[in-house]
């Protein structure tokens, strides 16, 4: 591999990802200005009463009273502080406090393993079905994908907990275990509570992420396996799995770490519907929380998350593209 | 003495398909011999991939073989299980596909594709089996004038040529008894083609390889083949060593398709392209499948279909009840 024009890539994607990065960043300063009413407005008529030391907190931190560049000046320089704002719903919690706290690790934790076991379990399927064209392992397995994807995640939840709480009792009900809580004694009681807690939530995902993505997967192989290289491979009398698992499969992969750097966002984004099934406190809860009540920075510090994340994620597929495609140097 | 490497015996292959059965493929007999070369010609669509695949057991889903044998050393391909057939693949025999310019996996460089069969034919899957493996692939691009530092590159850093000499370098690779090539580049390029027929007959002395060279362009036969097998419309027309098939063809489909190449004999006659198309295979006419289109078709041609039976000697075989007979 030519050292020299990879490290030209990268940097030039890196370059492309960090103008993005400050685009979204103006954006995102942008959007929440010109929604539509005023943000201290929605506070106080929460709360009722006009406290006079959050307008004050507002006008400093925020600098309403400026003119809108100011604001702008502020924001950035509190932004690399690394000062998100404070929470109007959580008043006086701070946003950056609410986000990369317990919340974070939740959710990353239940998308993490469901986006991971959902990704491996379409590809393995997705190869077997592709292989297996048209026989019956095949149609069942469409059958069933199909039907998995177009089931309201919501719906697939409360069956879950129906059956699996409720019949069987195999899952807890809800919850997302905390460690601090002082009925664990110590760290392994609490993993092994939060693992139990999990089941539910990551079956309930991993459903629906594999229909989508088996598809994608199995479309992939079936495109690649009439290439000539796949029947040069059984022409050199391989065994059939070194043909699908590292002939076939390298190829479809590149398509699929596409779907995984999408499927990133989600990593902290969350699954909202999900988190509320399972009364899994984690950032979907939280956004939910912050839409509901107009709670503007907390929005906003979650979309600037999900939007850098999007953007790192791209970058590292782009770079992984790069070292598994030989062919791709711009 | 010489020994037959391959005999292909009444094969006959047809593809199902819905509404019809197209005899694409049907009674076809030849042999090659270990070390020789058998060019084999045709128009397209004649069945010559067909054979090829039939005897790499890779046809299609739809095709299936209906009848015959195929002895490659003596054993019948077609009694083998999968497994073993599979184990025989590259080892056995190996096949460069029809224009084979993506035979290579674009993601995996050109060395590891031909070190991972070696691999797996000779079950060195050891540290030192692995090194053994990767040293032939030196070896197998020297053979084929190729740099061997550039074992490491990918296919997209090769130029065509290169990846042709490639090909032919994971053809060898495992040293097998029997090449099929077809058709290894598009018609169009006839220099490209005989020069890989040149690179091929030169390895193949050394190692007792025996060919099976496909074309559609006669006069790549003619340079360098031993025997030349003419195909039309799944069947075997004429079978024979080179200089008996094309000084001394009987069948009317060989000569007329020998008139159709300007140069072979040397002389530049007119050209003259045989008139008429090639049957449909799902309905071939009766009797002989060549009378549409014989100037010498009897009424008996179109009734009976012609034995391919010895003609001259006997390694000369001809299917047409008036072989020999002069076109007026
Ligand atoms: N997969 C298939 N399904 C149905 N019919 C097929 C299939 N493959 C080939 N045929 C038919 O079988 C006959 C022989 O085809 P084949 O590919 O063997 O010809 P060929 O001599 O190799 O031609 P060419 O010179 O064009 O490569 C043709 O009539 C073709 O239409
Ligand atoms: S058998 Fe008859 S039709 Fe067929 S090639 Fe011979 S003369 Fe022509
Ligand atoms: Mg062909």
């Amino acid at each position: 591999m030519d050292k020299l024009s990879l490290k030209g890539y990268i940097s030039r994607r890196a370059f492309d990802s960090g103008f993005l990065l400050i685009i979204t960043v103006i954006f995102n300063f942008v959007l929440f200005r010109i929604m539509p009413g005023n943000p201290a407005l929605a506070v106080l008529g929460r709360t009722g009463q006009v406290r006079p030391e959050f307008r004050q907190v507002l006008q400093e931190r925020y600098g309403t009273n400026l003119p809108i560049f100011d604001q702008f000046i502020i924001y950035i320089q509190r932004l690399l502080e690394g000062d998100l704002g404070v929470s109007f719903y959580y008043y006086p919690t701070e946003v950056s406090e609410l986000i990369f706290g317990h919340r974070l690790l939740n959710t990353i934790l239940l998308m993490g393993i469901s986006i991971l076991l959902s990704f491996v379990l379409a590809i393995i399927f997705g190869t077997i079905a592709a292989s297996k064209f048209k026989s019956k392992t095949d149609l069942v397995s469409i059958f069933v994908t199909l039907t998995s994807y177009s089931t309201p995640v919501f719906w697939l939840g409360m069956l879950i907990i129906f059956y699996f709480f409720g019949q069987f009792h195999l899952i807890p009900l809800s919850g997302s275990p905390r460690i601090e809580d002082p009925k664990y004694a110590d760290i392994f009681a609490w993993a092994i509570d939060y693992g139990y807690h999990l089941i539910g939530p990551v079956t309930t995902l991993t459903i629906s992420f594999v229909g989508a993505w088996f598809l994608i997967a199995r479309d992939q192989m079936l495109g690649i396996f009439l290439e000539d290289y796949i029947t040069t491979a059984r022409a050199k009398g391989l065994k059939e799995r070194r043909v699908l698992f590292t002939h076939a499969r390298k190829n479809a992969m590149l398509p699929m770490i596409s779907v995984l750097a999408m499927a990133m966002t989600y990593l902290v984004s969350g699954a909202t519907l999900t988190e509320t099934v399972f009364s899994w406190d984690g950032l979907g809860l939280l956004t939910f929380d912050a839409v509901t009540y107009s709670d503007y920075p907390l929005l906003q510090g979650l979309f600037l998350l999900v939007a850098a994340v999007a953007i790192v994620s791209s970058f590292i597929a782009d770079i992984i593209y790069a070292y598994l495609d030989p062919r791709i140097r711009y | 003495m010489i020994m037959v490497l391959l005999e292909v015996k009444n094969l006959s292959t047809h593809f199902f398909l819905k509404e019809s059965r197209v005899r694409a493929v049907d009674d076809v007999c030849f042999t090659i011999d270990q070390g020789k070369t058998l060019g084999v010609a045709g128009e397209s669509g004649c069945g010559k991939t067909t054979t090829a695949l039939s005897i790499m057991r890779m046809l299609p889903p739809a095709g299936k073989i209906v009848n015959g044998e195929i002895f490659l050393d003596g054993v019948d391909l077609l009694k083998k299980s999968k497994e073993e057939m599979r184990k025989a693949k590259w080892k056995e025999l190996s096949y460069v596909f029809q224009y084979a310019m993506n035979a290579f996996n674009p993601v995996m460089t050109v060395g590891e594709q031909i070190a991972e069969v070696i691999i797996e034919k000779e079950n060195s899957k050891s540290k030192s089996g692995k090194k053994e493996a990767w040293k032939k692939v030196k070896e197998s691009f020297e053979i084929v004038g190729l740099d061997p530092d550039r074992i490491k590159n990918y296919p997209h850093e090769f130029s065509g040529g290169m990846k042709q000499r490639a090909i032919i370098a994971m053809a060898m690779a495992c040293d097998p008894k029997l090449l099929i090539a077809d058709e290894p580049v598009t018609a169009l390029d006839v220099i490209v083609e005989k020069k890989i027929l040149k690179l091929l007959n030169e390895i193949q002395s050394n190692y007792n390889l025996g060919i099976m060279f496909i074309t559609h362009d006669l006069s790549v036969i003619a340079e360098s083949c031993d025997d030349v097998a003419i195909m039309y419309a799944g069947k075997m027309v004429e079978v024979g060593d080179a200089s008996t098939v094309f000084h001394k063809g009987a069948h009317p489909y060989t000569r007329m398709l020998i008139r159709s190449f300007p140069s072979i004999l040397g002389e530049c006659k007119r050209i003259e392209p045989i008139s008429g198309i090639p049957p449909d295979l799902a309905n071939p006419p009766p009797g002989c499948r060549f009378h549409p289109r014989c100037p010498l078709a009897t009424k008996e041609c179109r009734k009976d279909i012609p034995p391919f039976e010895p003609f001259s000697t006997s390694r000369h075989h001809v299917a047409c009840f008036h072989a020999g007979e002069t076109i007026l």
